[in-house]
């Protein structure tokens, strides 16, 4: 299936297939080709200083300016998609995974281990993702990894209740009950039945949550709780283009941008996959 | 001969949420010490109002609920209280097709998929043109086109969604097999092939089946035996066009309908509610709405009584001897 095809609105005609969610992953996939690239792309190393060159507007040399140590704002960028992405990806890929595993027991086994896990699950809501990632700054130091398990932890509840709450409603489904009267065990229900059922729109939040955990690493790494100088963060990079905002308005807009641009992108193809997943839809075609 | 099903005082009673906000538990009887034999080869239907435990009671012998008091023996063994590996075998023999073919097979499968999945599921080995044999089989048993098992379920009707349902049932050569209202939601037309299908498939396969409806019409002319139940409790067991002997059975009757323009019947009506399966009812459950009822049959709960043939648990009811003659 191609790109456009899996997109293709199935109610509509074939004229009318949504453009919006091919447009945005396709600057998806530019944006992981930069930062997997950014080495031979980048057109400066990231951490080349030339103070005499500092705070230097857009130019044919430094297409997006330089910042306050004369580095390269547009190499910083790139460089700086490979810290974001990298962050938002392991840590939502770590929490989804984690969810779908703790949500899928708890919604098959239920009872007082569904019980007790959740309200274990739940605690984790209790707390403001700063607040967790001041703490585990606190204990691990600041740093990607820091980041990551904050990120992870504070989505952690989300995956697990939508994974538990898709896994209890199938569970009732008569096809299970098939399964069943065959002498199917637990793990062939689970595997072979639930999961592959409840997986969807799992992936779908997965998809819209990664958007949001860019911009918690933004966030965090605003904070100067991400990764360190002088590794590039989109994040890290507003904060220290804040400080001269209105003189050089470069050095925090372009990292700004490349922030919304992606997250919006996340989103706009989120929703495509949403509908492009989406079984009962189809089903009403044939 | 050893029947091939025997179901002895099966019930099934759970506790749910009682009235009221500081209400505790209470006890609701769905399957209430149910008793009957099925010999090889018959077709038992159950027949009884939305409710009154005989989907439970299929669910029950086929161990996809667990019974509270009672047994069931598949063939003289009692299968009650095997762990699900000691089950697994059996499960070959004992297979249920369910009522709606909409939700019985996953979406996602394909039908060739659902077909394989009791050979997986009892871990038999198939080669892949073993696998696409059994599939062939299966389908032309079942009257379908074998190109249909690349197709997902939402290409097909429900009658052909319902073939592949028995289908499947049928893939590891099963003995007994239940039926839970397998014809309820589909369209007449639909309903007779399937029918037919059931027939054929008995006589050539030396099936037993039981068969839950609440289509007496149908019933009448698919079963051999009739069992009626109401309120979780069995009221009657006869054979099917045979004269009721039990209140209740004949009000059932009565209220089928007859395509006769020209028959003109009088009903006896039964009024009044069904009574809560929560109560614990000291006398018979009918009693509340029996037109004949005495001041025994709210009292004294009537027992099962009869041969393995028929059998009717009623205070008033005639002996057989009695309504043979009229």
């Amino acid at each position: 299936m191609t790109l456009s095809g899996l997109f293709r609105s199935t109610t509509a005609p074939r004229s009318k297939r949504r453009i919006g969610p091919t447009i945005a992953g396709l600057i998806l996939v530019g944006f992981a080709v930069a930062a997997l690239l950014c080495p031979w792309v980048a057109p400066w190393p990231y951490d080349q200083q030339a103070l005499a060159l500092a705070y230097r507007a857009p130019s044919p040399a430094h297409w997006f300016g330089t910042d306050e140590f004369g580095r390269d704002v547009f190499s910083r960028v790139l460089y700086g998609a490979r810290t974001s992405l990298t962050v938002a990806l392991v840590s939502i890929s770590t929490s989804c995974l984690l969810g779908m595993v703790i949500g899928a027991l708890c919604g098959y086994v239920g009872g007082r281990f569904d019980r007790w896990t959740m309200a274990a699950i739940d605690l984790t809501w209790c707390f403001p993702e700063i607040l967790l990632a001041l703490l585990l700054v606190a204990i691990l130091g600041p740093g990607s990894t820091s980041t990551v398990l904050a990120i992870a932890i504070a989505y952690l509840a989300q995956f697990t209740r939508l994974t538990r709450s898709q896994i209890r409603a199938l569970k009732r489904e008569t096809f299970v009950e098939a399964s069943l009267s065959f002498g199917a065990g637990p793990a062939h229900i689970l595997l072979c039945r639930l999961l592959p059922n409840a997986i969807a729109p799992v992936i779908v939040v997965a998809m819209l949550t990664t958007g949001d955990a860019i911009l918690l690493e933004a966030t965090l790494g605003f904070f100067g709780m991400g990764a360190q100088p002088p590794t590039p963060s989109w994040g890290g990079m507003m904060s220290s283009g804040s400080e001269l905002l209105f003189d050089a308005p470069w050095v925090i807009l372009w990292p700004g941008a490349a922030i919304a641009v992606s997250v919006v992108s996340i989103n706009v193809f989120g929703d495509g996959v949403l509908d492009a997943l989406d079984v009962k839809k189809r089903e009403r075609v044939h | 001969m050893t029947p091939v099903l025997s179901v002895r005082g099966l019930g099934h009673a759970f506790d749910a949420p009682g009235g009221g906000l500081f209400g505790g538990k209470r006890r609701f009887r769905a399957v209430d010490d149910v008793t009957f034999d099925l010999p090889k080869g018959e077709i038992l239907g159950v027949v009884g109002e939305s409710g009154c435990g005989k989907s439970t009671l299929a669910r029950l012998v086929m161990r996809l609920y667990e019974p509270t008091d009672g047994e069931v023996l598949f063939e003289g063994n009692p299968i009650t209280h095997l762990s699900r590996h000691e089950l697994r075998p059996l499960r070959r023999y004992l297979q249920m097709v369910f009522q709606d073919p909409y939700a019985s097979i996953d979406p996602r499968q394909t039908i060739a998929e659902a077909l394989s999945e009791p050979f997986e599921v009892q871990r038999v080995y198939l080669s892949r043109a073993e696998r696409r044999a059994e599939i062939e089989r299966l389908l032309a048993l079942v009257s379908l086109d074998p190109a249909m098992a690349r197709n997902h379920p939402h290409h097909l009707s429900g009658g052909q969604r319902q073939r592949v349902g028995i289908a499947r049932a049928l893939a590891l050569k099963p003995r007994l097999i239940a039926f839970d209202e397998p014809t309820a939601s589909l369209d007449v037309s639909v309903q007779a092939q399937v029918v037919e299908l059931l027939l054929r498939l008995r006589a050539e396969l030396n099936l037993t089946y039981l068969f839950i409806s609440h289509d007496l019409a149908l019933v009448d002319y698919l079963c051999d035996r009739v069992m009626v139940m109401y309120l979780g409790r069995v009221v009657e067991i006869l054979p099917s066009r045979a004269r009721a002997r039990h209140p209740y059975t004949r009000a059932l009757i009565d209220a089928a309908f007859v395509p006769d323009p020209k028959a003109r019947r009088t009903i006896d009506r039964v009024t009044g509610e069904i009574p809560s399966g929560f109560a614990d009812l000291p006398g018979c459950a009918f009693a509340a709405r029996c037109p004949e009822a005495v001041a025994e049959c709210r009292r004294v709960r009537p027992p099962l009584v009869g041969d393995g043939r028929r059998a009717v648990a009623c205070h008033l009811a005639p002996p057989i001897a009695e309504i043979s003659e009229s």
